[in-house]
């Protein structure tokens, strides 16, 4: 295999995805490096390394018959379904082994990019912690100082889309969110870096006081949001070469 | 009053409740093995827990957490558990009280690379480490150590480190079916520091096998534990990471090699203390007790 020096980009999803679909077109119009691999792939056939000397930490992952260094690996996109579970030909107490050292591992791994990772999940989204996502959802309320949590009775939902630091409203929202958004946009940036969730769908409600009903960190672009799977992407990529060209 | 979360199976759980008796905290527990008999409900901002000795009406103001492991795959046994388990988790995201520890800050041992990297940043020395799922790597890094390495796993499913030894060469064929960290091994007296608050208990550890545990969990050999003291500045660090986590508990393993090298293990959010206070004496189960007691706040969201 070649060891790769050139910038990459690493993305991780199943090719029926909307927004992997829209990513890889994207990267072929910005003439982006791209590696594609499959959840099932980078738990099963991606071979990769990482060495630890004190506080210097190197290392490389092989994908698409390629090894990339970590250090040029310019961002990640995660889209995994988190469906990947061990071959049946191990015994249920070793698939429960392997399953975890997987994780574990390869959470590791993506902890140690320097680049733009989308998501950079923390270890409650692995670990499928229930409480992860409501945890998430209270912080984001808190600095936004608004109201978190389902409210008492029907009505309309806003939603928006965050991605490469952008809000981009879903089809039929209104400016409340978005507005509640640009005002505190200070706010929305520390939740983002401290959480490291840049691309997620927010649900809103007027109230009228504003509330954030949820954050669903791997928002669905099914049917008619497809086309803003789209505008997801580009953002995201973006914001990779963005911070790929500050950092350089 | 004081709640505790966890299970009676626990070995934590006997020396636990009996300072809780002797310090006359008033206290309730839920005991997630009988996870049937407990009723978690939220209204408005209030949570009650009623169940065996809770009422739900009586205020909690501090929180011992030690969620139980099903010891079994019966659904019957897992599913409630596991229900009960989240809404706790989901309880005491509200709570207002200190809680040892919050299970949502306590992640991190879970990735033992990613946790020794905290520990790196956090001051610390840590082993050179290779963690990889490929054969080639595995055997450089031998190589690289003159065969100085242990090896163990990466997650925080039980496992126990073992010493490289020439026929394991043949195994790493099976790294690629799952990861393995490899560490240079250093060879040493082992230490752990617990750490309740601001306080810090250092115990020394003597036993037959690389790995202490295994000594005392499956050789059933005797260890040897007894009250040691390290360096003033190490003893701060493990207590400013131990906040810095977001915890108030925790158990920090370090090695120390015969020219004076101290390295970082891994820290445990959950250390099972009983297991060192009952072979050093130190009073480690007292100090968390007295620290849910004397850190209990007024004002409370939780009752039970």
């Amino acid at each position: 295999m070649d060891h790769d020096t050139t910038s990459t980009v690493l993305i991780c999803g199943h090719r029926e995805d909307p927004l992997v679909e829209a990513l890889l077109d994207r990267s072929d119009e910005l003439r982006l490096d791209t590696v594609f691999v499959t959840e099932e792939q980078l738990f099963t056939s991606c071979p990769f390394a990482l060495v630890r000397h004190g506080r210097i930490v190197r290392g490389y992952i092989a994908g698409d018959g390629r090894i990339i260094d970590l250090q040029r690996l310019a961002g990640a996109i995660v889209r995994m379904p988190r469906a990947w579970r061990p071959s049946d030909e191990f015994d249920l107490k070793d698939q429960m082994f392997v399953y975890h050292e997987t994780m574990a591992s390869w959470f590791a791994v993506l902890d140690r990019l320097e680049g733009l990772v989308v998501n950079r999940f923390p270890l409650g989204w692995w670990l499928h912690d229930r409480a992860f996502a409501v945890d998430l959802a209270r912080n984001l309320a808190r600095d936004l100082d608004v109201v978190f949590g389902d409210r008492p009775s029907g009505g309309a939902i806003s939603t928006v889309y965050r991605a490469g630091g952008e809000t981009i409203a879903a089809d039929g929202c209104d400016d409340r969110a978005p507005r509640l958004l640009a005002a505190r946009a200070d706010a929305v940036a520390r939740w983002e870096k401290a959480s490291g969730i840049a691309l997620c769908q927010l649900d809103f409600a007027f109230d009228p006081l504003p509330r954030l009903l949820s954050v669903d960190v791997t928002p669905q672009f099914d049917g008619s949001a497809r086309h803003l799977a789209t505008i997801l992407a580009n953002c995201t990529l973006e914001a990779i070469v963005r911070r790929q060209a500050v950092h350089a | 009053m004081i709640l505790y979360l966890g299970s009676s199976r626990d070995r934590v759980y006997p020396r636990f409740v009996s300072e809780l008796q002797r310090s006359r905290f008033p206290f309730a527990i839920v005991d997630e093995d009988n996870a049937g008999s407990f009723q978690i409900a939220r209204a408005s901002d209030r949570w009650t827990i009623h169940g065996p000795a809770c009422t739900g009406r009586r205020p909690v103001r501090s929180i011992f957490v030690r969620h139980a492991v099903a010891r079994t795959l019966d659904p019957q046994v897992v599913a409630p558990m596991g229900a009960l388990q989240a809404q706790l988790n989901l309880m005491l995201l509200d709570a207002d009280c200190p809680v040892v520890n919050p299970p949502s800050h306590a992640f991190s041992n879970y990735s033992k690379v990613f946790q020794l990297g905290l520990l790196a940043d956090a001051g610390f020395d840590v082993p050179r480490t290779l963690l990889t799922n490929v054969s080639a790597e595995a055997l450089r890094f031998v190589d690289e150590l003159n065969g100085r390495v242990i090896f163990k796993g990466a997650s925080n499913v039980m496992s126990y480190a073992q010493r490289w030894k020439p026929e394991h060469a043949d195994r790493v064929r099976l790294l690629p079916n799952s990861p393995t960290q490899f560490q240079e091994f250093v060879e040493g007296a082992d230490y752990r520091v617990h750490v309740v608050g601001d306080q810090a208990f250092v115990t020394r550890l003597a036993a037959s096998n690389e790995d202490y545990r295994r000594s005392a969990l499956a050789d059933n050999d005797e260890i040897v534990a007894e009250p040691a003291t390290l360096p003033d500045e190490v003893v701060a660090r493990c207590v400013s990471v131990t906040r810095a986590l977001g915890l108030v508990v925790s158990g920090i393993d370090f090695k120390e090699s015969a020219d004076g090298r101290l390295v970082a293990l891994e820290l445990n959010p959950f250390p099972q203390f009983t297991f060192y206070e009952g072979r050093s004496g130190q009073p480690i189960t007292r100090a968390v007790v007295e620290f849910l007691g004397e850190h209990q706040e007024d004002g409370t969201t939780i009752y039970a």
